[in-house]
């Protein structure tokens, strides 16, 4: 007897008694089957599509994981109350929508039960989990691009602060005001563009002083851009699972997790992933709406410097060819979600059959076309312009570093040097290594799989 | 409960328990579901169960995976390089 996927201990099937009528029956060895309950703090919402479809979301709060399902699986979820065996699962759906559900049922289990949403499950047994260097060079090769240092009491931050300053923000009149604080900024903040003569990375003719300036504005802005995306998810009564700072691709960077927003509708998870930018155009704003009011000054050129990483920042973000908010934005404006990972997938296995073939696209199979083919443009085309500033600004602020007297920077400089470039410089090795041992396995395999065809 | 389609108590055809019993053992047992799915005839009477042609329509008719997927956490984050 071949047992499904999701039950690797048949025992676990003894365990469970079915109905006792049955079992007496000897013809019926199958009753003696698992009875699937909902597990206990379950949350469930459900999201109708603009398009007329209908997911449900479930989500496990004490895991913290959220699943979306179809309504059939729904049906079959809402049936699993541990008095129901498989098949009656099986004959119910069958009565409901006309077909059996084997294979639907199977993989519903399965991710119901890694996600932990239901109990009594026939589990298998958790990995075994491998330590040594494999295990340990597998952890840094995981960490490349996202390492996380979370901070988990940062629910309870975010509502003390939502309800202490931050409500204010989310009233009629201070959006009004935010409304036109950004409109008339921003047209300060054109106005005040001395392009010619400005330069980011420099002030009073100093790279150590410019270094220092951009990073207290680029924090500062951090945290307000974050506190944005975490107020507005405490505004909808969601909860923060976790923030902090995390390297991304080398870089550091502040985050907060607002996957709680999966239970809120489509508009509401929009207005969290733009918070974020407004904020930045807010802030670039009334900095730009200062700067224009006072008298020019060394530290009003200061400012200015912080306006324009501001801005910056909200562009930055708003590109959703990138993981940042404009990608969330998308994604829900689409309604696809796991749009990166879908188009990639679609770009690597299905986009040269479907033209090979002259099949028709589907809605879907457009969008993964052209997001994939756009972000690997995009991906391209960044290269360049890193290139471009290396070559007209920061060749020459590292050389000026180099000749110069400024201590200050080059320790600045060397710090955000060691803390991008070792992250990567070991997570890549880490890759290489790893990849190297796949070949090698796969060239003894294939090795041993000639000797014994001779 | 159940569709009248099985629960007709007729000796051509196969009865609520009958039907009970076979796709117990289909949701069970992957090899005996393979083979009731492509030849439900042959595999009900292994099981000694006869079905009716609408009976065995719709257990060729069953369903494939649905939609149950993971969805990704929601990370808004702010990278620089300072």
């Amino acid at each position: 007897m071949q047992y499904p996927s999701f039950l690797c201990k048949p025992e676990w099937i003894l365990r469970h008694r079915s109905n006792p009528e049955l079992i007496q029956d000897k013809k019926m060895p199958e009753a003696v089957q698992p009875k699937p309950r909902r597990a206990l703090h379950v949350q469930m919402h459900y999201d109708p599509t603009v398009r007329g479809d209908t997911y449900y979301v479930l989500h496990n709060t004490d895991t913290c994981t959220y699943l979306e399902i179809d309504p059939q699986n729904y049906f079959l979820w809402e049936l699993m109350d541990g008095e129901h065996t498989l098949t009656d699962l099986a004959m119910a759906y069958y009565t409901t929508y006309g077909s059996f559900p084997f294979e639907r049922l199977d993989a519903l289990i399965i991710q119901l039960e890694k996600n932990g949403l239901i109990e009594n499950s026939p589990s298998c047994p958790p990995p075994v989990q491998v330590t040594g260097f494999a295990s340990h060079l597998q952890h840094i090769a995981d960490a490349t691009f996202q390492r996380e240092f979370d901070w988990h009491q940062a629910d309870g931050f975010f509502t003390r602060f939502y309800r202490c300053i931050g409500r204010v923000f989310f009233t009629r009149v201070a959006l009004i005001g935010f409304f036109l604080l950004s409109v008339i900024g921003f047209v300060c903040f054109v106005l005040l563009e001395p392009s010619d003569t400005f330069q980011l990375f420099t002030f009073n003719e100093s790279y150590g002083q410019g270094l220092i300036i951009l990073i207290i504005a680029n924090w500062v802005v951090l945290f307000w851009h974050e506190s944005g995306h975490g107020l507005t998810c405490k505004s909808f009564g969601r909860r923060i699972h976790k923030a902090g700072i995390m390297f991304y691709y080398g870089m550091p960077a502040f985050f907060v997790d607002v996957s709680d927003m999966w239970m809120s509708g489509r508009i509401p998870r929009i207005m969290v992933s733009l918070a974020g930018p407004v904020v930045n155009v807010i802030i670039g704003g009334v900095i730009a709406i200062i700067v224009i009011m006072l008298p020019p000054a060394a530290w009003t050129r200061a400012l200015f410097q912080a306006a324009y990483v501001a801005y910056l920042g909200a562009l930055l973000n708003l590109n959703p060819l990138l993981e940042l908010d404009g990608y969330y934005v998308l994604m829900d404006w689409l309604e696809i979600p796991q749009l990166r990972q879908k188009s990639f997938e679609f770009l690597r296995t299905g986009l040269l059959i479907k033209i090979r073939t002259r099949s028709k696209f589907t809605r879907e199979e457009i969008i993964y076309s052209i997001y994939s083919i756009l972000a690997i443009v995009f991906t391209i085309l960044i290269v360049m312009v890193v290139l471009y500033i290396w070559e007209y600004e920061l060749k020459w602020m590292v050389y000026s570093l180099l000749t110069g007297q400024e201590i200050l920077a080059v320790v600045l400089l060397a710090g955000l040097t060691i803390v991008a470039g070792t992250s990567l410089v070991l997570g890549l090795t880490a890759h290489i290594i790893l990849f190297a041992g796949r070949v090698r396995k796969r060239i003894r395999s294939l090795k041993k799989g000639g000797d014994h065809n001779q | 409960m159940f569709n009248t389609v099985f629960i007709k108590e007729e000796k051509s055809m196969a009865t609520e328990k009958e039907m009970h019993e076979l796709v117990g053992r289909a949701v069970m047992d992957v090899g005996f579901r393979k083979k009731l799915v492509a030849d439900p005839k042959a595999a009900a009477k292994e099981a000694g169960i006869t079905l009716t042609e609408e009976q065995l329509a719709v257990l060729k008719s069953a369903e494939g995976k649905g939609l149950a997927a993971v969805l990704e956490e929601r990370l808004p984050k702010s990278p620089g390089p300072i």
